[in-house]
């Protein structure tokens, strides 16, 4: 699954990084600081308007692709939390899982790595990256290369493409990366965005349990029957032979083989 | 009683912009009228008409149905846009007039838009002081002659910005 950003929401999430800006340079100026990017409010709002003018009167010219993405980089740093209030009806609304009539929480996430030979992240040649959130909200997803914001699903410049999978948001780039590009990938947890059905934000459980067996027998008896991401943290040898911290890596399990072998760390 | 009204939409042809009859007829049906005539001023007081017409004003006969696109924004102007209504028997309390103001931007921004699509190609540009200057006083005049005719019905001041936007984009070589 990938998607193109519409003009109509780079135009909206324009006008709100505009004010994010303008406010992110009073707070660092406030104290006689100082701003790198002093005209960037004014900035936004210039070629807002140009892109905006343009998708009034033809919606459909094929320079707005362009313009258009110039317009989404510029928005840089305040894009995740212009997605955020956007998408959350202006800010501070509070959204409710009709399921369960508990509330949800939005959670921003940032993950920054170099690209190195033996990164645990990416190493140079590699195309693709797995995101291990389910509950990765796709419209909130931004990647960054080197500081520049990546478009989705070009073919002319470095871009990338992202699927849904059982473990998480694989993302797939159409160039390999290189040694030392810095990579940092923003985005919002909170729901499914996949089946499209709302799931809580988290939940947490501690408890101790002497080995592997004792715990996914608890869990089977708890009724439980998706597992999203536990943090085993053990001192014994009886997970997978290990001392130390394990990760689980999120999925659906049905056997006590599989759950053993999905544990890493 | 009859309220005489139009309303004015632009097309993705800048020089030309669409005016369409919305008065409502039950009262008065158009068989009533002898027919419509627009007249275009400027802030200096001529007239503007589409080329080839020898008259100061537009003939708008009703056989030529309630749209009428005009072609005569050559450039950007501030006019004065009045239609009347050419009734032949007046009803008292009735309106056949209608006069308002507007700012035709549509050359400037289409200029304007063609410096941030030149900028999409070469983004670094923006970080050129004058540029930046240049382009951020063409966003000013366009602003200040629509909030001109919106916010003041001043005719004069929306035309003497869009003087200095045309001044900008007709030496473009030294500001851009």
């Amino acid at each position: 699954m990938s998607e193109l950003i519409p003009i109509s929401n780079i135009i909206k999430y324009a006008k709100i990084c505009q004010y994010l800006s303008a406010y992110d340079n009073q707070k660092k100026e406030a104290l006689k600081g100082s701003t790198i990017t002093p005209n960037l409010p004014r900035i936004l709002y210039m070629e807002r308007k140009a892109v905006e003018w343009k998708y009034e009167i033809n919606p459909s010219d094929p320079s707005l692709e362009a313009a258009g993405n110039y317009l989404y980089s510029l928005c840089g740093k305040f894009l995740s939390q212009a997605k955020q209030i956007s998408g959350s009806g202006g800010g501070g609304q509070i959204i409710i899982n009709p399921g369960s009539g508990l509330p949800i929480n939005f959670i921003p996430n940032r993950l920054q790595f170099t690209v190195a030979t033996g990164s645990s992240y990416m190493e140079p040649g590699d195309t693709s990256y797995l995101i291990p959130d389910l509950k990765l909200i796709a419209s909130t997803l931004i990647i960054s290369s080197d500081g520049l914001i990546l478009g989705v699903g070009l073919s002319d410049r470095l871009s990338y493409t992202f699927t849904q999978t059982p473990l998480g948001f694989l993302i797939t780039f159409n160039i390999p990366v290189n040694q030392d590009q810095l990579i940092i990938i923003d985005w919002i947890s909170g729901q499914s965005s996949g089946s499209g059905t709302v799931e809580s934000d988290k939940f947490k459980v501690v408890n101790t349990y002497a080995d592997a067996e004792v715990f996914y027998n608890n869990l089977v008896a708890q009724g439980a029957t998706d597992i999203w991401t536990i943090l085993v943290i053990s001192d014994t040898e009886n997970m997978g032979g290990k001392k130390g911290a394990y990760k689980y890596v999120p999925g659906f399990t049905t056997s006590l083989s599989q759950i053993a072998l999905n544990f890493n760390d | 009683m009859f309220t005489g009204n139009y309303s004015i939409s632009l097309d993705s042809n800048i020089k030309e912009f669409t005016i369409q009859d919305t008065s409502d007829y039950t009262s008065e049906p158009k068989a009533g009228f002898s027919g419509r005539r627009i007249v275009l001023t400027l802030s200096g007081g001529a007239t503007l008409v589409p080329a080839g017409t020898t008259t100061s004003y537009i003939d708008w006969p009703f056989s030529a149905g309630d749209s009428l696109t005009l072609d005569v924004l050559d450039r950007d102007y501030a006019i004065s846009v009045k239609v009347d209504w050419f009734v032949i028997a007046p009803q008292p309390g009735s309106t056949y007039e209608k006069v308002a103001l507007y700012a035709f931007t549509g050359n400037s921004e289409n200029f304007y838009y063609g410096l941030t699509s030149q900028q999409a190609s070469d983004p670094n540009i923006i970080t050129d002081n004058e540029y930046f200057s240049n382009k951020s006083k063409l966003r000013t005049n366009i602003d200040d002659a629509n909030q001109a005719v919106l916010v003041g019905e001043d005719i004069q001041s929306a035309q003497a910005a869009l003087d200095n936007a045309y001044y900008l984009m007709i030496n473009q070589n030294y500001f851009f």
